[in-house]
């Protein structure tokens, strides 16, 4: 079930309903079995599997306690870990490693044919899989304690708002606020409805009408040339944040809906002036996550600035392989993992061209231009394809006026359509500015009442006008 | 929490009702009518000649001179000869009992994969929404009913401020009315033998396919129509001579396994069926013509007239 489904607009209202007429002893089971009806609505095979890891890691959790010794805990620990990384191992990354196997023994004139285990991967099973794994480790490092009533726990592994792309949330945010008791806010649902909103206008008008473009090209890239690869990447660069930061703002606000706040996902990131703050408003409840359980543990940057970098990398190369099992993943993550390394290198004389309004500028433009050209890996089917839309972007550079109107030209955009997509991308722009600098809903909220209505209503008569072309859109994420 | 619910479903409301005007003003300044389905609304009562079929019948027939006869074009683009037969059974009550019901043939009619299978087939498919009942729809929808049938501003997206501006044009008259030039005509041949012949003959193996669904509501059609008092006639609309030429010279067996379909079709069924695919009033002169194989609207009007002297007769009363 799709968040920009019909199903979807039938059952949030219908749970809504119900939960806030429930009695807060019964509410629990209310998302619990409406969270897995949700999940078994892409597979009810896979139910199976999220069951399984919330059972492991609750009695996980519960041995942890219980535990005299830390070398007992780290043997649980260990066990939860393979048992919750092994099903996700299985599910995502074993065929790759096999056909990369394969590719490596045909360099030594081997002749084994590729792998095709046929294994589908079940829907969010990478977010799912970190939230238990979160939890359980939390539990052995004593920051929370174990969850001893298996409902609450159970709901909280599937919420279903977060459970199939994030945020990844801590124990120690979501699990209190599903066992509290809870009464309605009139702000908070407000709130999550305008969250939703801004939310779908990003997936269904901003993202779905973007990704048009952007599968042509990458679906087909012997077909295009130049400026078409340029204005692609560009369009992925913005589709791919609507796509996730959509579906996040979503997520939120059904959350919000339930009285639950869930962590801010994304907050303006193509408005960072650094690889570093790029990833402190991407994806930040997974970043935070690979920050406290990879990164830190590592050694962090308590230490030399060798091993720094080398923790920074890996942390990296961790997080383009959690993405996706193909080695594009992990350039992608390499890539922004180097970049860090270098800007960390480079501090001083950063700090210095940032000291100027120009120089804020000419960081801001760098990091963005940067994250497009990280952005190919992400996208592209395999390296070859990345390499050549990246050689391919600089053909036909010598004569400018013919190279922006074939890139144009090759995308079918004409000077109407380019004034659309502008405007679209103009107001995104506008409000992803203002989110930046300042706490957009509180800015809404503060706006007079008429004025607010008519923003509303426009922005919800755009996203009803464009709500067929997206019905059948999935999330980019949920692949991951 | 009452609130909360009273705002919101004065919201919903508040959009539908804008919605709802939107579509009212947008249907109103629309005059693209790129998939010519706007006929639809008008479809006379007590028919007594009609046609099915695809382009090859949309733009090779044209009852405009003979406004006294109830006559109707079935025709569609791309229309597959089983959305012909949902249409004859959509509109059957609109057919007159010793009604003539023309059946253009064209040579991809019954090659190819099935429809459901092309790429670009819910596009296409879309269009019946506002045309069929939904039970004579593919794959039928609710939300796309509401979408393309009821509310086609919902699936007109960027197209809206330009009807909303009064800048929306009428493409497929425009089409019509253009006659072919010699100077495009070579690409154009090969373009059209490629998307008629070759790709619709072969599978990937370069197998040839028959497509059992499209041959057999031909047959379905000629019974449909016996059944309602009407007589079927199948017929193949002029093409010009270079793109006949062509399959010949890069395909010469197609004529041979088409027509043997055709003498089968007709064997079994007693059908009649007309070819003007080689007549040579028409396969030179390319102000006839809107592309290699479709009839522009002179043509239509010339070959219609042909038609009516030729095949229809005194079958119907004038």
């Amino acid at each position: 079930m799709l968040f920009n489904s019909f199903s979807y607009g039938i059952f949030l209202p219908l749970v809504f309903i119900i939960y806030w007429c429930l009695p807060h002893r019964f509410r629990w089971v209310l998302l619990l079995l409406s969270s897995y009806y949700f999940y078994m609505s892409w597979n009810p095979k896979y139910v199976v599997l999220i069951l399984g890891t919330t059972v492991v890691s609750y009695a996980a959790a519960l041995l942890l306690e219980r535990a005299s010794s830390v070398r007992k805990k780290k043997w649980i620990l260990a066990g939860t870990v393979v048992i919750c990384l092994g099903v996700l191992f299985v599910f995502k990354y074993l065929e790759f490693l096999l056909n990369s196997f394969v590719s490596f023994a045909n360099m030594f004139t081997l002749k084994l044919h590729p792998v095709a285990l046929g294994l589908m991967l079940p829907v969010g099973i990478s977010f799912y899989t970190f939230q238990t794994m979160s939890y359980v480790i939390d539990v052995y490092r004593g920051n929370v304690k174990a969850e001893h009533h298996f409902g609450y726990y159970a709901a909280f592994v599937s919420f279903f708002p977060q459970l199939v792309a994030g945020p990844i949330e801590r124990s120690s945010n979501l699990l209190p606020q599903i066992s509290s008791r809870k009464t309605f806010d009139y702000e908070q649902a407000a709130d999550g409805m305008r969250l939703m909103l801004w939310g779908f206008f990003k997936k269904i008008v901003v993202a779905d009408t973007l990704a048009v473009y952007v599968d042509n090209v990458y679906g087909n890239i012997s077909g295009y040339s130049g400026f078409a690869f340029v204005l692609a990447t560009f369009f992925f660069t913005i589709q791919i944040y609507c796509d996730f930061s959509g579906y996040s703002n979503i997520a939120i606000g059904s959350a919000k809906l339930f009285g639950v706040n869930l962590m801010t996902n994304f907050a303006s990131p193509y408005f960072s002036k650094s690889i570093k703050e790029f990833w402190s408003r991407w994806h930040i409840s997974l970043s935070t996550w690979f920050k406290d359980y990879v990164y830190i543990p590592l050694g962090g940057n308590r230490c030399s600035k060798l091993r720094n970098s080398f923790n920074l990398i890996v942390t990296f190369l961790v997080s383009g392989i959690w993405h996706g099992a193909d080695w594009t993943y992990v350039i992608w993550g390499g890539i922004h993992g180097i970049a860090q390394v270098i800007e960390k290198a480079a501090g001083r004389p950063l700090k210095k061209l940032k000291s100027k309004k120009a120089g804020v500028f000419i960081s801001w433009l760098f990091v963005f231009v940067f994250c497009n050209f990280a952005w190919v890996f992400f996208r592209a089917s395999n390296i070859h394809d990345a390499l050549y839309v990246i050689g391919g972007m600089f053909s036909g550079l010598t004569s400018p006026v013919a190279y922006l109107k074939g890139g144009f030209g090759q995308l079918y955009i004409s000077l109407s359509r380019l004034v659309y997509l502008a405007g679209m991308l103009i107001i995104l722009g506008i409000i992803d500015f203002i989110s930046y600098r300042t706490d957009m809903l509180k800015a809404v909220r503060n706006r007079k009442p008429a004025l607010r209505w008519v923003m509303y209503v426009a922005l919800a008569v755009v996203v009803v006008l464009f709500s067929s072309k997206g019905a059948a859109a999935e999330f980019v994420y949920f692949q991951f | 929490m009452k609130k909360f619910v009273i705002k919101f479903i004065a919201a919903v409301c508040i959009v539908c009702v804008l919605v709802v005007a939107l579509n009212a003003v947008y249907v109103h300044m629309d005059i693209s009518d790129d998939n010519d389905t706007d006929k639809f609304k008008n479809v006379p009562d007590n028919i007594v000649l009609c046609n099915l079929g695809s382009s090859h019948g949309q733009y090779g027939l044209c009852y405009d001179n003979y406004s006294g006869l109830s006559a109707f074009n079935f025709s569609l683009m791309a229309q597959s000869p089983d959305y012909d037969y949902r249409i004859l059974q959509n509109y059957q009550d609109n057919i007159s009992d010793g009604a003539v019901v023309l059946m253009t043939v064209s040579y991809f009619s019954f090659y190819g994969i099935p429809e459901e299978q092309e790429s670009g087939f819910e596009d296409k498919n879309n269009r019946y929404y506002s045309v069929l009942r939904p039970k004579y729809i593919k794959d039928y929808s609710l939300l796309s009913h509401i979408s393309e049938g009821m509310f086609p501003v919902l699936s007109a997206y960027e197209n809206i401020p330009k009807v909303l501006l009064g800048k929306s044009v009428n493409t497929n008259v425009a089409r019509w009315n253009r006659v072919v030039e010699s100077g495009e005509l070579e690409q154009d041949v090969n373009d059209t033998y490629y998307r008629h012949i070759v790709l619709y003959r072969y599978d990937d193996d370069g197998n040839r396919i028959l497509n059992e669904t499209n041959l057999d509501a031909i047959y379905s059609i000629i019974e449909l129509c016996r059944n309602l008092g009407a007589t079927p006639i199948l017929i193949t609309t002029p093409y010009l001579k270079e793109y006949t030429d062509k399959i010949k010279e890069d395909t010469p067996d197609f004529y041979g396994d088409f027509y043997a379909v055709m003498d089968k079709l007709v064997a079994d069924t007693g059908v009649e069926y007309y070819d003007y695919a080689f007549d040579e009033r028409f396969v030179y002169d390319k102000s006839l013509y809107m592309n290699c194989d479709h009839l522009n609207r002179n043509g239509a009007l010339k070959f219609t007239d042909v038609i009516m002297e030729e095949v229809v007769g005194d079958r119907i009363a004038r």
